[in-house]
């Protein structure tokens, strides 16, 4: 039997057992470092889809790579579906119908949420303004925006064919129909709609998975930075683009934007954006930027649209709208900073 | 007892920690990056900006923009896009991105400093 003998390993070469000795430290500094290190490390994938540019960045046990892929793909499934420039989508369907149009299910309750959202925001989100973005020459994303302002007469036209009233869902059959010439225009709310559903997939494939999905700056977050920390949301500075005039620090739930600052043109020294006003058919005035948090992102894109057109009445849109479960924090035209009681939760690091 | 302090002497012990120290510096060495700005056209890597300059972009015989940068900051100063959105971005420092979204273009600064701000809401 081997009969074990401590005095062998004073025998050993001093130098191998120094080497040894460093070794073992060093690896014993590795494990440290990885193990008080955040663990999880991000796949980012960024790409343009939902007319704008979007940013996955997800970890996930499972192939972090493929699920940003199936995340996008997603992404993708909803913008061909409801881009009402592309003449095989849903929208464009229904838009070039005067009669009923029978539809799938998850179109139906989509545009059942943004008619209810019409409602709670006394129609200042409104689904239908199709005819008069068109007027405006907003809905061509690629080509260069008019820089003429329409007329009068012009508006007037178009806003007869604008009104949630004019979007009828039949609840029996799972059909919609509009009337009187309105046309559907899902930008204010099919982008938030869109990431709910990455959310979704992205859970389908690792309910465990962390990250956030970005599109055009609107931003649903699937689960805390490296599965405790909150991730850290810049709030752009509307006439800064480089800096941010707040932080957010979300570990779940989504953020929306809508500014003024993105997509205009400017005529006789004057402005016009891109959100309209569906009362006067003309770009809201009062805000400039409108941020809004919430559980999801389909509410947080409609409520940011909501509120900005709002904007004039900031005192409305920052006491109320936490009732319809979004908290909102407002740049008025004046350049002031207007938030929900709410929102100081968000904008408290954890 | 004595053979055993004779195992490590002062000497031996600050190879060790030579060894130790000059890992770490070779490890910390090799895993910092300098800041550099990776342009991206259809989500390809089309251009990797280290130095200060102004870099102007093709698509093949195509022009599509003029990249500034000045070592801290980066912006487009001219794009053939229609809606000027990237020129209108203006200057953006480490961590910030400037998107043309008709020619499908992508800017990031790059850096390993900690921005400390993860994503942008605009």
């Amino acid at each position: 039997m081997w009969k074990r003998d401590s005095k062998n390993i004073l025998k050993l070469d001093k130098r191998i057992l120094l080497v040894g000795v460093s070794l073992l430290v060093v690896l014993l500094a590795l494990f440290l470092t990885s193990f008080f290190k955040a663990p999880p490390s991000y796949y980012e994938l960024d790409g343009f889809t939902l007319g704008t540019y979007c940013r996955i960045v997800v970890s996930s046990k499972k192939n972090s790579k493929v699920l940003a892929q199936v995340i996008f793909n997603e992404l993708e499934r909803i913008y061909k579906k409801y881009n009402p420039n592309d003449p095989n989508s849903v929208v464009s369907k229904i838009n070039a119908s005067d009669d009923w149009v029978d539809v799938d299910e998850e179109t139906f309750v989509l545009l059942d949420a943004a008619v209810r959202f019409s409602k709670l925001t006394e129609g200042s989100f409104d689904p239908t303004l199709g005819e008069l973005i068109q007027l405006w020459g907003f809905d061509r994303i690629a080509e260069k925006l008019p820089s003429r302002v329409p007329t009068s007469e012009e508006i007037n036209e178009a806003l007869k064919r604008v009104g949630v009233d004019k979007l009828e869902l039949d609840f029996q059959r799972r059909r919609v129909r509009l009337l009187h010439g309105a046309k559907l225009d899902l930008g204010g709310i099919a982008k938030g709609y869109a990431l709910d559903r990455a959310y979704q997939v992205a859970k389908e494939v690792d309910k465990d998975c962390t990250g956030f999905v970005e599109a055009g700056g609107d931003i649903r977050i699937l689960g805390p930075k490296f599965g405790s920390r909150p991730w850290v949301v810049g709030v752009r500075d509307p006439r800064n683009a480089g800096s941010a005039i707040a932080y957010l620090y979300l570990t779940s739930g989504a953020v929306a934007t809508s500014g003024d600052y993105e997509r205009y043109f400017e005529a006789e020294g004057v402005r016009y954006h891109h959100i309209l006003d569906p009362k006067t058919g003309f770009p809201a005035r009062g805000a400039i930027s409108v941020t809004v948090v919430a559980d999801n992102a389909v509410t947080a894109d409609a409520l940011s649209t909501a509120g900005f057109v709002m904007g004039a009445q900031w005192e409305y849109v920052v006491l109320e709208f936490p009732k319809l479960g979004g908290s909102v924090l407002m740049v008025t035209e004046e350049g002031s900073i207007r938030r929900s009681a709410t929102m100081v939760v968000y904008e408290q690091a954890r | 007892m004595n053979r055993r302090g004779k195992l490590f002497k002062k000497y031996d012990l600050l190879l060790v920690i030579v060894i130790v120290v000059g890992f770490f510096v070779f490890y910390s060495t090799r895993s910092r990056e300098g800041q550099s700005i990776e342009v991206f056209v259809e989500g390809k890597l089309f251009m990797q900006i280290t130095k200060p300059g102004t870099y102007e972009l093709h698509d093949g015989d195509k022009y599509l923009m003029k990249v500034v940068f000045n070592g801290q900051k980066v912006h487009v100063e001219d794009s053939n896009c229609p809606l000027k959105i990237c020129e209108r971005t203006g200057n953006v420092g480490p961590g910030g991105t400037i998107i043309c979204v008709p020619n499908k273009v992508l800017i990031k600064f790059r850096t390993n400093v900690d921005t400390a701000v993860d994503v942008m809401t605009w």
